[in-house]
């Protein structure tokens, strides 16, 4: 964490924002310390003694089966649900003493249901927490605009609609925009493409991930779906009962490693071909470069694109290139012994 | 980005069309206007049979206490008084079953919700007729009435504000909270907003209510077209008698339609 980010997290309290909109804040560390949640007339804490440490600028993912934990453990970041016990840092400060209201507006929420409000505009609702700060006018409508670009709504057509004349995919965008308003450090997503369609949801996923590249934010990400969590996780915390922690790592390693039964059986079939979406083309050695070839994948595809063009077209290897100029080959033996050689390491740990 | 791409003629052209066109929403789109054609035809219908009835009196020679009971200045007298009643009650209900219904709405105050509508119902179910007779034992005059009808209307209004602010969509109340927008803001800008077309159909309800309750308070002499209306019953004269009812009948039309058209004006555009 830089200097500068961490002095700004200080004094942002509700205060009017003191940094420009440009470039934006990157996200802080948060540390979770035995938090727990305890519901009265239960003999089991909901959430029972969780410590974690969410590196800055990463999306850490819990992902567990319902019940679990994760959401409530989510919520207590924001204090949407109050800790019996523990700590909650975010960037350094605890926040667990600070009023929950003006803790809220420092920090992106997006849930499923999105939530927006449906008797104002999108320009409105985008609006609510810069305005919740006492953004001066000016400085929200160009941020609204701003964000609507951000998220890929031309505010030209959408500022003045109303949430009822978009489809669902589009509300979710605009809920992005409206957590992302305020410049927050850290963002909380509850399975918040859970409700589109597939297509849909696949680009958003894709969207979200490019834009988390140039805004490095820190997000705890929630979902049951084991599948979005390695797509989207720079890191994964899988949760069982009383959100206790049964692995916290990166997605190839939670695959290649699965800590006991309950992380595999999470993984689900097919742990193997998962594990070559991690790895490009160009980890491998590669074979010299065939004379004429049938198909050609570029060096930054994945181990599993090449794969499934092979076996797609039925070839027993594939040129490589490297700026559309061919650098070598790969044969599906070559990634075979790959995906055995990586299994057998999980079946020495 | 395809998705945003769908109609590309939204860009260009009548916005509201394009926007129909994206969505398939017809009739709610943009928020319905707050007149229209259909909704002249309530003032149009009470204009008619208001003229009807006016020249059936007309047509009919009037004895001197029929000439008395139907004069148009003191008609028209009654009328703007009975409207003044009713309006007065309308607005007491709003100002007391509203907080109420808030109240017991809100977290910490939700054990209430069983003894206030305990005490509407209450309200509501004593006979008015036997309230109005009670009380005149004691007091009488405009606020007596007033009083009393809005104990009896109350309820109309008080379980339309419970259940829209009950039914307002608790994703959007969590990703409000979720902002930072503090229990009030949330109750004034979000709650509020979203359960005006609920209440307001409440209001309605009461205001009608009014209107036609407030003719059994002629003994407590709060004015009105009561007075008039139960003197050409006692001396039996059944052209005044129908005349009257017909008005209070209108009366109460109209008044329904007036509350429908603020009620639209209050409603927020986006879900109008």
């Amino acid at each position: 964490m830089s200097e500068s980010s961490a002095q700004q997290n200080k004094p942002e309290q509700g205060g009017p924002a003191t940094r420009s909109d440009q470039g934006g804040k990157a996200g802080v560390p948060i540390v979770l310390t035995d938090l727990t949640k305890r519901y009265p007339g239960q003999p089991k804490a909901a959430v029972d003694k969780v410590s974690m440490h969410i590196p800055a600028g990463e999306i850490v993912v819990f992902v567990g089966p319902s019940g679990c934990g994760k959401t409530t453990t989510m919520r207590m970041i924001n204090r949407m649900i109050e800790p019996t016990s523990g700590t909650i840092e975010i960037g350094g400060e605890d926040v667990t003493k600070l009023n929950d209201v003006h803790l809220r507006r420092r920090i992106g929420y997006v849930i499923q249901q999105i939530g927006l409000i449906p008797h104002l505009s999108i320009a409105q609702n985008v609006a609510l927490v810069p305005k919740l700060l006492k953004w001066d006018k000016k400085r929200v409508t160009a941020r609204v605009d701003e964000m609507l670009t951000v998220v890929g709504l031309d505010p030209e057509q959408y500022r003045h609609r109303y949430p009822r004349q978009l489809s669902g995919g589009q509300q979710q965008r605009v809920g992005v925009a409206r957590a992302l308003a305020a410049d927050p450090e850290i963002m909380l997503m509850d399975e918040p493409f859970g409700a589109v369609d597939p297509i849909t949801r696949s680009r958003l996923q894709d969207e979200f991930l490019s834009l988390q590249q140039t805004l490095k934010k820190t997000i705890v990400f929630v979902t049951h779906d084991f599948d979005e969590a390695l797509k989207l996780g720079d890191r994964i915390a899988v949760l069982r009962e009383g959100s206790e922690i049964a692995q916290f790592d990166t997605p190839e390693a939670i695959l290649a490693n699965p800590a006991d039964d309950f992380v595999e059986g999470f993984i689900g079939e097919g742990a193997a071909l998962k594990r070559l979406n991690f790895e490009r083309v160009d980890s491998l050695a590669l074979d010299p470069a065939p004379e004429q070839s049938r198909g050609s994948v570029d060096v930054s595809t994945t181990l599993h694109a090449a794969l499934d063009l092979m076996v797609g077209k039925g070839l027993r290897s594939i040129t490589v290139d490297r700026d559309g100029r061919p650098v070598g080959s790969i044969s599906i033996d070559a990634i075979l012994n790959r995906v055995n050689a990586t299994g057998a390491d999980a079946v020495e740990a | 980005m395809s998705e945003t791409a769908t109609a590309p003629s939204q860009a260009s052209g009548d916005p509201t069309a394009a926007e129909t066109a994206a969505t398939g929403f017809t009739a709610a789109k943009q928020g319905q206007p707050v007149l229209s054609l259909r909704d002249l035809l309530t003032p149009v219908m009470v204009v008619v049979v208001g003229v009807l009835l006016y020249l059936n009196v007309q047509r009919h020679s009037l004895d001197r206490i029929e000439s008395n009971l139907l004069d148009g200045t003191e008609l028209r007298a009654a009328t703007l008084q009975h409207i003044q009643v009713s309006v007065t009650i309308a607005l007491l209900v709003v100002c007391v079953a509203v907080p109420l219904g808030i109240l017991v709405t809100r977290e910490r105050t939700r054990k209430l919700g069983g003894p206030v509508i305990a005490l509407a119902n209450l309200g509501q179910a004593a006979p008015s007729l036997g309230l109005l007779a009670l009380v005149g034992f004691y007091t009488i005059g405009f606020w007596a009435v007033v009083l009393i009808l809005t104990a009896y209307a109350a309820l109309s209004v008080l379980r339309n504000t419970i259940v829209g602010l009950q039914q307002v969509d608790s994703g959007m109340l969590d990703a409000a909270r979720g902002m930072g927008m503090s229990p009030t803001a949330i109750l004034m800008r979000v709650e509020l907003p979203t359960a005006v077309p609920v209440i307001g159909a409440g209001v309605r309800t009461a205001l009608v209510l009014a209107v036609g309750t407030v003719p059994l308070g002629y003994a407590l002499d709060a004015g009105g077209l009561g007075l008039p209306l139960f003197g050409a019953i006692k001396t039996n004269r059944p052209l005044a008698t129908f005349t009257i009812a017909v008005m209070i009948a209108l009366l109460a039309l109209l008044m329904d339609w007036l509350g429908g058209v603020l009620q639209r004006a209050a409603t927020p555009r986006g879900i109008r």
